[in-house]
């Protein structure tokens, strides 16, 4: 199954290119199920098959709301049924897969997502929308263009670097790794969000040297 | 054009005013791309004000945190990502600059109508600062025309940088620095930037025979005199004809000075070189009294018996007077002195001057007596001097053309205008009564903390190189506003070839690279034409005159 072949190496991975399954078509890989202004989750359509932490995704409704992947959760569907461990011998997850294929309808896979733009009328906002996007809004990863657009400007970034979903600094070092390589020059915008976050950061060296040590 | 001016402006920017005053300089925060080692102090600004542009130079350069516990943790700056990251933002250099002139409009600085004001307020915050540009130098110092002859060139800059000759040869000026620092080659500049303005002539007191004809740089290359240059505006004076013509110059005139010429407030001048006493010293007027004009020779014709019943005659110590005569019998070694009193040095010096001609008077192997020297620019600027009150004061009875003004070289200066005695002598007066009769000088010295400080405070244009000592610092800029932030960039110039100049001449004070001199480039820059080039001259105007030969 490919989202399993997804955990490893991601630093090469190019946005919307190398992950052929959502991004050269843009279907969407998951629907909203809880949203807040700040704050939006949503279910993938299919088990496992969830962007990176730290990708770029859009909502796509009456306006375009932007937000990045800050946890990535794979659970039960009842909350009150927790999976048993099922392995026998030498079983490879694949073979448990194989041998109960019920286990994909019984768990589901989540992504929280923290919003830091939205795009109305054609023109790009760095800050929140003012409404939250609707329940059941389909979830698509953005393209390189669109990685690039968002990122010309980090003034978000402190949204990112504030928030506790998840491992904030993770999130903001994976995302801006992975916006990184839609720039012409990596080497430099990785540069100059550091200096972002370094003023962000001011005050609070050891946070800011185990940030910075995430991006280089 | 347009787009090649902008790229430059945006590669010169320093970075932006976050605090200061107008007594303790802007505060700058230099942005991230720019380090503190690329700013040295002395560097010329321009910051863009909401109403004005500023110009400043820059007086300190310093490191800065945002955070101070920052000095205790530090960044993780092993890492080459991290140190790029927290400089210029963490941790961050700033510059403090000294706002000396502003500009109304805030666009173009050539299309204001007034010229530069001094600096009245402070830019406000968050003003964008920028290296000066080649188009503000030119518009604050001038370009280079006949009234603005280029000097050096700005802090790592290549822009010429002018003074002012109008302005300098107004009032007498200072060239300071200690040895070998550059002096007598930035002294050699400002007289042709004089002579080719022609608003004065120059007479310089050439102690090491180095400014006429032939002098040498450190490397003991030849570089090129006045004369050699100019050779139809330059005499050459020599009280040592021997050594002139040995070094391959005839004079235009061999000076000679007659005892009758020496005048007992000479010798006041000389006591401390000579080591007189002050009742020894003080003798001489009553000698002159006695023994009239030519009390000198008749008094060092005396024999040690005479002396004794002079001493009674005129009552005066009697070992004060035989001092006196051991060491004035200093004198006779002169040869440029004599018993003749028909010597006319001083008519043909002034028959030169007042044809509009600049004279160097070349001292020769005197140049090592300090006696000599003192006692020749004594005598003739006091004569010159005398010659120039009545012209001037006859000028203004008669409505004749005032006399074409003069400035007097002088070197060790100290030994003209100490404290003591530049209330009595010649220098000292023409110092203090600036312009008033035409008479000027420029004085050139390694101590400048032994020139009297009113003498000093007169000086129109102070150019100084690199200083001894704290105390020559100080009289050079005392008096001067801004002098203690224009002290750190004083105290930091080059040993050779870098001086801070302010006054008159220059709308603000600025550091320069002093322009080069002793190259043939730099020659043919300040108009001089190599033999084949004067040919092609000479060709070229005949044919303008008479239509190319045909023969
Ligand atoms: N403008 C200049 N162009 C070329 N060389 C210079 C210049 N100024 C100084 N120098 C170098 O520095 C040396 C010392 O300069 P000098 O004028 O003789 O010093 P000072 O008179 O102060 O003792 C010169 O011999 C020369 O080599
Ligand atoms: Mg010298």
């Amino acid at each position: 199954m490919d989202a399993s072949a997804d955990n490893g190496n991601r630093s090469s991975d190019l946005v919307g290119v190398s992950k052929g399954n959502y991004a050269s078509t843009i279907s969407p890989f998951g629907e909203i199920v809880e949203a807040s202004t700040t704050y939006l989750l949503a279910q993938c359509h299919r088990l496992y098959a969830a962007p990176s932490l730290g990708d770029l995704v859009r909502t796509e409704e009456d306006s375009t709301a932007f937000s990045v992947v800050a946890d990535v959760s794979t659970k039960s569907i009842d909350p009150s049924r927790r999976p048993l461990a099922m392995s026998q011998g030498e079983d490879t997850v694949d073979d448990i897969y194989n041998r109960h294929p019920q286990i994909s309808r019984l768990l589901s896979t989540e992504i929280s997502l923290i919003v830091v733009a939205h795009k109305a009328d054609g023109k790009l906002f760095r800050y929140l929308s003012p409404v939250p996007t609707k329940i059941h809004a389909q979830v698509s990863i953005c393209q390189f263009e669109e990685v690039r657009e968002l990122t010309m400007s980090l003034e978000f970034l402190s949204v990112l670097i504030t928030s506790s979903v998840g491992s904030p600094d993770d999130v903001v070092a994976a995302f801006l790794r992975t916006a990184s390589v839609s720039h012409p020059d990596p080497k430099k915008f990785l540069v100059d969000a550091g200096k972002h976050i370094a003023a962000i950061l001011a005050g609070d060296v050891h946070r800011l040297n185990a940030l910075l040590r995430r991006i280089s | 054009m347009e787009t090649d001016k902008k790229c430059e402006d945006v590669s010169n920017v320093l970075g932006m005013v976050l605090a200061g005053s107008l007594t303790e300089g802007v505060r700058i925060k230099l942005a991230s791309n720019v380090s503190t080692e690329q700013i040295k102090v002395g560097t010329f600004v321009s910051i863009r004000g909401e109403l004005m542009r500023f110009f400043g130079v820059v007086t300190d350069v310093s490191l800065d945190s945002m955070d101070s516990s920052l000095t205790s943790i530090p960044p993780d700056v092993t890492n080459p990502f991290i140190h790029e990251v927290v400089s210029g933002t963490t941790v961050y250099g700033t510059l403090t600059v000294e706002p000396m002139l502003t500009l109304g409009d805030d666009k173009d600085p050539t299309s204001s109508l007034e010229g530069p004001l001094p600096a009245k307020t402070v830019p406000a915050h968050f003003a964008e600062v920028s290296i000066a540009s080649e188009t503000d130098i030119e518009f604050i110092f001038g370009k280079e025309d006949e009234s603005h002859f280029y000097i050096g060139t700005p802090l790592d800059m290549e822009t010429k940088l002018c003074l002012d000759v109008k302005e300098l040869v107004k009032r007498s000026n200072g060239v300071f620095g200690k040895s070998g620092t550059g002096k007598t080659f930035l002294t050699r500049l400002l007289l042709i930037g004089i002579l080719q303005n022609s608003a004065a002539v120059n007479l310089v007191f050439d102690m090491h025979s180095e400014y006429g004809w032939k002098g040498s740089s450190e490397d003991n290359k030849e570089v090129k005199g006045l004369k050699q240059l100019f050779s139809s505006k330059v005499a050459v004076f020599s009280l040592d004809e021997e050594s002139s013509r040995r070094r391959g110059l005839t004079p235009d005139y061999v000076a000679k000075i007659g005892y009758g010429e020496i005048e007992p407030e000479d010798i006041q001048l000389l006591r401390e070189t000579m080591g007189l006493s002050e009742v020894a010293a003080e003798s001489s007027y009553n000698l002159r009294q006695r023994l009239g004009p030519q009390w000198l020779r008749d008094f060092l014709n005396l024999k040690s018996e005479q002396l004794l019943e002079l001493a009674q005659e005129i009552s005066v110590n009697e070992r004060a007077l035989s001092t006196l005569h051991n060491r004035l019998s200093r004198l006779k070694r002169f040869d440029f002195i004599n018993e003749s009193d028909k010597n006319d040095s001083v008519k043909q010096l002034l028959h030169y001057l007042e044809r509009g001609m600049h004279v160097v008077l070349e001292f020769g192997r005197y140049g090592n007596s300090l006696a000599a020297y003192i006692l020749v620019a004594n005598i003739l600027t006091r004569r010159i001097h005398d010659r120039y009150v009545y012209l001037k004061d006859r000028s203004s009875v008669d409505g004749i053309g005032e006399p074409r003004p003069v400035v007097i070289t002088i070197e060790e200066a100290h030994k003209f205008l100490t404290p003591g005695i530049a209330g009595q002598t010649i220098f000292g007066s023409i110092a203090r009564e600036m312009r008033k009769y035409n008479v000027t000088l420029l004085v050139v010295d390694q101590r400048p903390s032994g020139i009297d400080e009113e003498v000093m405070s007169q000086l129109g244009t102070k150019i100084t190189c690199l200083l001894d000592s704290e105390r020559d610092v100080n009289s050079v800029l005392s008096g001067v506003s801004g002098s203690r932030k224009l002290r750190s960039v004083l105290s930091r110039l080059e040993s050779k070839q870098q001086a801070l100049a302010f006054g008159d001449a220059l709308p603000m004070p600025v550091v320069i690279r002093t322009r080069e001199y002793g190259s043939s480039e730099s020659y043919r820059e300040l108009g001089w034409k190599d033999d084949r080039e004067l040919a092609q001259q000479v060709k070229s105007d005949v044919e303008d005159l008479f239509g190319p030969d045909t023969s």
